[in-house]
């Protein structure tokens, strides 16, 4: 039907409207269609008229595309109901496929690292910074399903590849109505690839720098009822040390081999009744070694790490008639790590420690479009979630029910509404309800509005629950809220206890944390080449757990536990900008401000009441002006973009600047404990990327330079200066 | 190289300290080496390296440290003592004198202190005793293992003979030591633990006000 030539695919979403349907917005109908096109001939001309030319198709239905050249985009994260980009009334950023493959990343951080209004951030591993607010608060899905394997509340980005995404949807702002705990700052939903009409697949092989090899293979295809999409990819590394790193024993990055496999399967039994079936497993081994000193002599210290997780999730598409659908799922999978430290020679053991979590979620979700103005989705779901690790006392099991509600009005042509609810009853902590409510107007062709109020809340986390521990060199214990009322009498019973501050059978009613956040938003289109978009946010996020000494051992220990104590709040802005010029060229720019406060802190300093400590050790007032807010937030970061494409010669070229200004690294110099001396800060940097690639017809050839000038900065182990990668890739189909 | 001219440094913090007091023996007889006004016109005086190593009983209003024979008398208002790692800060009444003084910890700067409170005046070291209630102990954090007094942090003290005094700790390390130097962080090199620096100030008309 269509003229096909060469590499390029892309996904068309083409509006439909039914010729006896006055409203036409209201019904959209995604196609997915697969075309190859040969973008130098306007690929949107080109599917025109081949459409125009589809007689049967332009009798009963009319067509309508962008004006922009980039085809409409359908989402499914901000609403759990596939939504065209253009409807969505909050902020949603897509990132496609093409672009993650056009950048050369190997894994989820690399990518995120580039988006506007995302802080890729270190600890115990790479994780995000959402609107300012950390990795803790942010939902990591994978095609809608939560990943699990949370170190100190972060879920390490590098454990994702991305060979196999088909685009990334991140909804920045609160979205706990729909997807419940964590879902505060924003979701972050990995679509992954499935298969295509033709057997189609690609096999890749990339070098890096430090010995890092890449190797991945994917194929799939979707017959008439039968789809399929198999994933496979190693990775290697020898690691390095950080420049400037203090140790020499240690490696900063450390060595491993991680393998991922992941498929999927469906099959539609009938027109109203498909099964999909996704699977996915990733292992990965690590070793490094370390020096410690034991009764005054040092011993080397061989580690090993490995930690693996498995997920498999059957799901059921069930049609009971044209816009009342049905999605039945259950979600399985488990994340475990292990650690195990030993002598170099003696082998004998240092340290052993395990992690090791469950978790089961069954749902159902029911859509009903009731007419072309109205969609209900209703849902309710079960979570069956165990945890077991070296410094919990026993395996524990949590169980959590929930039901959600969210009705999508389109109010006039152009006003489109949404609110919902989410309600989460576990057996652990207080009971959450999550409200939302947005609203989207698309003015005119060139202006469109948004704007949103949301509720978003965390649950505590394993360790503030579960943590019975003792420091054995310096004597102190933290016990989580379940298990401290217990732990507290069983200390006080064998006479350890001097002195009880606070009662502790008053400390297990633990609250998840929980936020308001409000966003309003504009985009602005004039023509098909220039887009700019803006979003201002405001997060206020209440109950912040944090520990605090509730009695003192008679070891003059203490012991500690944790409380809903404290306030932050989140604001800015974040704007986008990008203009595609003459010769394929393409610029883009995004800016995110940010204040991150501690609430209270800032109130204090406002009042006066904060003081540092001098040179000379006298105490001063903190200016208003000098506090910094929370630790690791700068408050300008973004990123430049150029792309420039190729079609005659079949190359693209595109080169990326991410930058973010200084930020508080959590040291104090003056005694307060606040950010508030430039000497508590890091100084900011920019880093360059480079990626090139040719190709020659089935085959791909690619070259980069990640961070060209060789920046490092000892916050960030993962940019370790100058990194230069090369690959090859062939495509079948 | 580095060491040696931190120890130098202290020999002259020593010196200097010689000179101050007319003798760096055992006996204290603390004398300010600094006094600078407040506003209102109190005289406030600052005591930099008081060594402790036995108890040392000062009165706040003379400014005068009161002999080993007045200790059960009302002429002091408060003690120091720093041995080893333990400090204790007391004043002159319940377990640890005769008098009536009383001490409490008021969370505002010592300048901004312009009155005591009327009441919630604690006796003996029921307010000051434990350090760690006026200090902070940096455990891992940088600087490694230091105490250092909490910034915006007064201690209100209701003398033996009912004045109001203020006082604030600065220090608790020989010479007062700027505590983000390169010396300071190197355990090896740091300062002496367990030397009172600090700056007071005494009402001797009766009002509470600074």
């Amino acid at each position: 039907m269509l003229i096909c030539s060469n590499r390029q695919t892309a996904n068309i979403l083409i509006r439909l409207r039914a010729n006896w349907i006055k409203n036409y917005s209201t019904v959209l109908i995604p196609l997915w269609m697969q075309f190859q096109i040969k973008t130098c001939l306007g690929a949107i001309g080109l599917i025109a008229s081949a459409f125009q030319g589809y007689g049967q198709l332009r009798d009963s239905l009319s067509y309508e595309y962008l004006e922009t050249g980039t085809l409409e985009e359908i989402v499914t994260t901000a609403t759990r109901t596939e939504q065209s980009l253009k409807n969505v009334p909050m902020p949603v950023t897509v990132i496609k496929g093409a672009d993650i493959q056009r950048m050369g990343a190997l894994r989820l951080n690399e990518v995120l690292a580039e988006q506007t209004g995302i802080q890729v951030i270190q600890d115990h591993g790479a994780g995000v910074q959402v609107q300012g607010l950390s990795t803790d608060y942010v939902l990591i899905l994978i095609d809608g399903e939560p990943v699990i394997g949370r170190t100190k509340g972060n879920i390490d980005l590098t454990r994702l590849v991305v060979g196999n995404i088909d685009r990334i949807e991140i909804v920045k702002g609160p979205s706990s109505s729909l997807f419940g705990s964590e879902a505060m700052g924003g979701v972050i939903n990995i679509i992954t690839k499935k298969g295509k009409e033709t057997l189609s697949g690609s096999l890749r092989a990339r070098y890096r720098r430090y010995n890092t090899l890449d190797l991945s293979a994917e194929a799939g295809k979707q017959h008439r009822k039968l789809g399929w999409y198999i994933f496979g990819n190693r990775m290697s590394s020898d690691g390095y040390f950080a420049r400037g790193a203090a140790s020499s024993i240690t490696k900063t990055i450390a060595p491993f081999t991680g393998y991922t496999a992941s498929g999927k399967i469906s099959y539609r039994f009938s027109p109203s009744l498909e099964l999909a079936v996704n699977a996915r497993i990733f292992k990965e081994d690590q070793h490094n070694r370390k020096q410690v000193e034991v009764n005054a002599t040092p011993h080397l210290i061989r580690e090993q790490t490995n930690r693996m997780d498995l997920s498999l999730t059957p799901t059921l598409y069930w049609t009971l008639a044209p816009g009342k659908k049905f999605q039945i799922r259950n979600y399985i999978t488990s994340f475990r790590t292990r650690s195990l430290y030993e002598y170099q020679g003696s082998n004998e053991v240092y340290d052993d420690s395990y992690f090791r979590q469950f978790f089961n979620r069954s749902e159902i979700q029911y859509d009903h479009q009731f007419n072309t103005r109205h969609t209900t989705t209703l849902g309710v779901g079960n979570i069956l979630e165990g945890v077991d690790a070296t410094r919990y006392e026993n395996s524990n099991t949590f169980n959590q029910f929930y039901g959600f509600a969210q009705h999508q009005w389109q109010l006039l042509q152009q006003i489109q509404v949404t609110g919902g609810f989410r309600y989460d009853k576990h057996n652990q902590y207080a009971d959450r309800f999550s409200p939302k409510l947005a609203a989207g107007w698309n003015i005119s062709k060139t202006w469109s509005i948004q704007a949103s109020v949301a509720g978003g809340y965390k649950a505590p986390t394993f360790e503030q629950l579960l943590l019975n521990f003792t420091n054995p060199t310096v004597g102190y214990t933290v016990v989580g809220t379940n298990v401290a009322a217990r732990a507290i009498r069983k200390l006080e019973e064998e006479g350890q206890i001097q002195q009880i501050l606070i009662d502790p059978s008053t400390i297990g009613a633990i609250s998840a944390e929980s936020s308001l956040a409000y966003n309003v938003g504009f985009k602005f289109q004039p023509g098909r080449r220039l887009l700019v978009q803006a979003n201002l946010f405001r997060n206020n996020i209440t109950d912040m757990i944090d520990f605090n000494t509730v009695a003192i051992k008679t070891n003059q220990g203490a012991i500690y536990s944790y409380f809903n104590r404290n306030k932050v709040f989140t604001q800015g802005v974040e704007a986008n900008a990008s203009l595609k010029l003459p010769y394929d060229l393409e610029i883009s720019a995004g800016l995110q401000y940010l204040d991150a406060k501690d609430a209270t802190v800032w109130n204090d300093v406002k009042a006066g009441k904060v003081y540092y400590r001098d040179d000379h050790n006298l105490d001063r007032k903190v200016a208003p002006a000098d506090y910094g807010g929370l630790y690791n937030r700068s408050r300008f970061t973004g990123n430049i973009k150029i792309h420039y494409n190729n079609t005659r010669y079949d190359f693209d070229i595109a080169l990326r600047s991410i930058f973010r200004s200084r930020f508080g690294t959590g040291l104090d110099v003056n005694g307060n404990g606040i950010l508030d001396d430039d000497r508590e800060y890091a100084a900011g940097y920019q880093l360059w990327n480079l990626s090139v690639r040719k190709f020659v017809r089935k085959l791909g050839f690619e070259a980069g330079v990640n961070n060209i000038f060789d920046v490092h900065t000892p916050y960030d182990p993962t940019t370790p200066g100058l990194n230069w990668y090369a690959g090859i890739s062939y495509k079948f189909n | 190289m580095k060491r040696n001219i931190i120890s130098l440094g202290l020999l002259t913090a020593c010196a200097g300290l010689i000179l101050a007091t007319a003798s760096c023996t055992k006996k204290n007889t603390p004398e300010p080496n600094n006094t600078t006004q407040q506003p209102s016109g109190i005289e406030v005086k600052t005591i930099t390296s008081l060594e402790a190593n036995e108890k040392v009983y000062l009165n706040l209003t003379t400014g005068n440290t009161v002999a080993a024979t007045e200790l059960t008398s009302t002429n002091w208002d408060i003690s120091f003592y720093a041995k080893d790692r333990n400090i204790v800060v007391a004043v002159n009444s319940g377990d640890e004198g005769n008098g009536a003084a009383g001490a409490q910890l008021v969370a505002t700067g010592f300048e901004d202190m312009k009155e005591a409170p009327a009441s919630g005046y604690l006796p003996g070291k029921e307010a000051t005793g434990d350090f760690l209630k006026w200090s902070n102990y940096t455990g891992s954090n940088e600087p490694k293992h230091a105490v250092l007094p909490k910034p915006g942090l007064t201690i209100v003290i209701k003398t033996a003979d009912g004045k109001y005094s203020k006082l604030q700790m600065v220090s608790l390390y020989q010479g007062n030591p700027n505590t983000n130097s390169a010396g300071f962080a190197d355990l090896n090199t740091r300062p002496a633990f367990g030397y009172f620096t600090f700056r007071y100030a005494t009402q001797t008309n009766g009002s509470r006000n600074f």
